[in-house]
């Protein structure tokens, strides 16, 4: 039976921080407002609490100009 | 903190005390012997009403001052994760309003066919219109209990990530 509060987050590694960072420091609120969502789901994101849709893995990627590879990596 | 979680603590917050209140003052009634009072209908049903109109005048308020210390980027996010943890509380919330929902009907109806069966008659001590009374604002406490496990659930859901 699933845990009440969810399942572990998919070993999804990400370089957001580290996009940001190259992208001038840019920072997460605006990161958040260029791809519709929240901060809150950006810091999620960067600490590897949550794996965004595939959509919005695009449009992160979209934002920085580079492939989606760049941004998420598969660790599993 | 997120809008919606603002929201959803605004809706806790409300919840708890201005329904709490209700069914303090209807437990402290029933405990007085309302249940045989001919009036306890009209009491109770404009208590309720008094609180679902506080209810709505403190969310609208308490949601303005959020709206106004949330960036409009931010309230105008159409966020995944928020939809998602939403999604996933409101699924808990419905299978505890149908489990709540079971238990009193199974409740009602072991207090009805008890009453039936004693040996000296019928003898719930209230009067018929009271026990509907009483049924209805069990189940709307049935309803509130749902909602308020939607939003706990929810924040819960948001604070770990999802």
């Amino acid at each position: 039976m699933a845990p009440l509060l969810g399942k572990p987050p998919p070993p999804i590694r990400n370089r957001i921080r580290e996009l940001r960072f190259h992208a001038g420091e840019m920072t997460q609120a605006a990161l958040a407002e260029k791809i519709g969502m929240t901060r809150q789901t950006i810091v999620a994101m960067e600490q590897g609490k949550y794996s965004p849709s595939l959509e919005a893995a695009f449009r992160i990627a979209t934002v920085f100009g580079v492939e989606i590879t760049e941004v998420f990596q598969w660790e599993g | 903190m997120s809008f919606r979680e603002k929201h959803l603590w605004i809706s806790i917050v409300t919840t708890v005390a201005i329904w709490g209140f209700y069914y303090w003052r209807l437990i402290e009634a029933i405990g007085a012997g309302g249940l045989t009072d001919p009036r306890f209908a009209f009491l109770t049903g404009g208590l309720f009403i008094g609180c679902l109109v506080v209810v709505s005048v403190v969310e609208i308020i308490l949601t303005l001052l959020a709206t106004a210390t949330t960036r409009k980027a931010e309230r105008e996010a159409r966020d995944e994760r928020e939809l998602l943890a939403s999604l996933k509380a409101s699924h808990v919330s419905l299978m505890a309003l149908i489990a709540l929902v079971f238990s009193l009907a199974i409740a009602a109806y072991m207090v009805g066919f008890l009453d039936a069966a004693a040996p000296a008659g019928p003898k719930l001590p209230m009067t018929p219109t009271n026990a509907m009374i009483l049924f209805a604002n069990i189940l709307m406490a049935a309803v509130i209990v749902s909602e308020l496990i939607r939003y706990v659930f929810n924040v819960a859901l948001l604070r770990r990530a999802y």
